[in-house]
């Protein structure tokens, strides 16, 4: 059985092609701007104004601009960098996932494939949690493993381009935190799985569902909801439930202080807040964190309606066949 | 022997419409079936319900088994090939290969090299890539290395030219078939499977309309083959099938004796094609 879900996974990855394609543009468009800014620090004839509590001073070269600069600063520049670039690369994979879950089962419809898919001796229950893993694990292993790169890749690329410039090579290695910011992705990465699971699964259950459309199916009835809700003043509380799991919802979570959904803050500011700020550098989650995430009532909620929602997905894909 | 598939009362609505109508059959090992009708008979319908690809109503047993609730098992002991455009577009031969050797654990990956080794598929090769006659090879390369006890082909030659068809039914009776294996065929044109099957059921408008082996067709119809003046006689006998030719007609009867058929003429066992004709006539009629 396992032999046969790992190929189910390797399956699911030559199909969807764009699984390799979107984080390998977003690499090489990552090098483009590296290049761009190149070009742009060698041939940049702007001046500069440095002031500090004793001085202020008139710098003409970018990289003089930067390479003088407060410390503190410089690591403020290097980790926004890097956290911004985080944040592009995995809001991207996370609409390539949100396609991906819509077709994965629909789209075995639609082009009568299914047909084939089923005469294989592979239960409905595996095929689907085959499908469920490439979002679960796969798509967040290659948000962690494209942002690793591609701020290698600036790094090294930056360190060049200081080296060119006669300046020291090691100036952005000393400031940054890779083993840190590698754990907080990583940490990062396993609450938005866990906080988006339920929408996962409603994505599958509209892909086993949906004859034709998914996409439509998946956005109306959520929208619906929330425009009766909110329109009738229901205060049933739904709209609220149903916006946190949006996107911008664990965002929200994340950088107001309100909610105590998520317990552990953090900001892109350079503002002294607990947690992570860019000066300080990088404090992991304590024990006392995770568990507040873990113990919190809106997650299991949340793993409970996405383990029902696959579940529904699993019977359904039982019964559908060519026919859509 | 027991049967492989035994249909007690098998019925399938899609809505109001009735696809599969009570029907009753049996499959014994060791045989060619044809599952034969017109387009919208029932006839996949019937596989899908064999398969365990859709909801039913009425007993259905393959191998044994409940195909509503074992369908992945089922697959172990059943090799299936819809038809050519059921394969996956993107992928290629090798990956299809590997694909096959990790999911079924009776798959003999050598078996299926073998036979495309003697086609013009490469391995790097992605289905889109393929002809209509090519794919139908691959698929039958993947058949030749799964190691099922039963076949079940769904109108398997559809859209190929005569060529890939002969070529794919000779195939399929010299490489693949033997009296260990059973092999369920539909399709809509039965001369093209006229010469291989052993038993054959006809199905129309979701009924089964004849249901035997081959070998007793002879002895529940009978043609006639008459001369005009003597047509008009040999109607009172009530032929099942009747076709009008330049200077003679061809009748078929059921059920008749041969005595009293050969005084109108030349009297032998009916073309499997012209009794699917007569069977799906006569149903239509009543």
């Amino acid at each position: 059985m396992m032999s046969s879900f790992i190929t189910l996974l390797r399956r699911e990855l030559w199909e969807h092609t764009s699984l390799k394609a979107i984080p390998l543009t977003l690499l090489a468009f990552i090098l483009l701007a590296n290049l761009a800014l190149f070009f742009f620090v060698s041939a940049s004839d702007f001046t500069f104004t440095i002031n500090t509590a004793t001085e202020t001073r008139q710098v003409v070269d970018a990289l003089d601009y930067f390479v003088q600069m407060d410390v503190n600063k410089q690591t403020v520049i290097i980790n926004g960098i890097m956290i911004t670039t985080g944040m592009i690369i995995n809001s991207i994979l996370l609409i390539v996932m949100f396609f991906y879950l819509l077709d994965s089962l629909y789209g075995e419809r639609k082009d009568r494939t299914i047909l084939f898919w089923k005469s294989l001796p592979v239960t409905n229950k595996l095929t689907v949690l085959s499908k469920l893993s490439i979002a679960l694990f796969i798509i967040p292993v290659i948000i962690f493993t494209t942002t690793g790169l591609a701020n290698l890749l600036t790094l090294a690329f930056q360190s060049f381009t200081l080296s060119h410039h006669q300046h020291d090579a090691g100036l952005l290695w000393q400031q940054v935190d890779i083993t840190g910011l590698s754990m907080f992705s990583i940490f990062l990465l396993i609450q938005q799985t866990i906080w988006y699971f339920p929408v996962m699964g409603w994505l599958l259950f509209c892909s086993a569902w949906c004859r034709k459309s998914p996409i439509v199916v998946a956005v109306l009835i959520p929208a619906i909801l929330v425009f009766i809700d909110s329109s009738f003043m229901l205060g049933t509380g739904i709209s609220e439930i149903l916006v946190e799991r949006l996107p911008l919802g664990i965002m929200s979570m994340q950088l107001g202080n309100d909610s105590n959904l998520m317990t552990y803050p953090y900001n892109l500011s350079s503002q002294q807040l607990p947690g992570f700020n860019m000066v300080a550098g990088i404090k992991l989650p304590s024990v006392d964190d995770i568990l507040q995430f873990l113990m919190n009532i809106k997650v299991w909620m949340g793993i409970i309606i996405g383990i029902f929602f696959t579940g529904m997905a699993i019977s359904l894909r039982r019964w559908r066949d060519d026919s859509l | 022997m027991n049967a492989l598939i035994s249909a007690r009362g098998l019925t399938k609505n899609y809505g109001r419409f009735r696809a599969v109508d009570h029907i009753d059959f049996d499959i014994r090992p060791g045989r060619v079936v044809g599952l034969v009708g017109p387009n919208g008979a029932g006839k996949s319908t019937t596989l899908k319900a064999i398969l365990g690809l859709i909801k039913y109503r009425g007993e259905l047993k393959v191998f044994g088994r409940n195909p509503r609730v074992d369908r992945a098992d089922l697959m172990h002991d059943i090799s299936y090939i819809s038809d050519v455009a059921s394969l996956p577009d993107w992928i290629r031969v090798d990956q299809l290969l590997d694909l096959m050797e990790s999911t079924h654990p009776s798959y003999d990956l050598r078996k299926s090299l073998n036979f495309l080794a003697r086609t013009d598929i490469s391995k790097s090769q992605r289905v889109k890539q393929l002809s209509k006659g090519m794919k139908t090879q691959l698929h039958l390369a993947i058949v030749m290395g799964i190691h099922a006890r039963m076949l079940v082909l769904d109108e398997p030659t559809l859209g190929l030219d005569i060529i890939y068809r002969t070529e794919f039914y000779d195939q399929l009776m010299n490489e693949y078939f033997n009296e260990q294996r059973t092999i369920l065929i539909t399709t809509h044109q039965i001369e093209e499977v006229e010469q291989i099957l052993t038993d054959i059921i006809i199905i129309n408008k979701g009924k089964i309309v004849i249901n035997m082996p081959i070998e007793d067709i002879g002895k529940h119809f009978a043609q006639l083959k008459t001369t005009k003046d003597k047509a008009e006689q040999a109607r009172q006998l009530h032929p099942v099938f009747e076709k009008d030719m330049i200077d003679e007609a061809v009748m078929i009867f059921e059920n008749t004796e041969t005595e009293r058929l050969i005084e109108f003429g030349e009297v032998s066992t009916p073309h499997l094609a012209d009794l699917f004709v007569a069977a799906v006539k006569g149903s239509h009629d009543e």
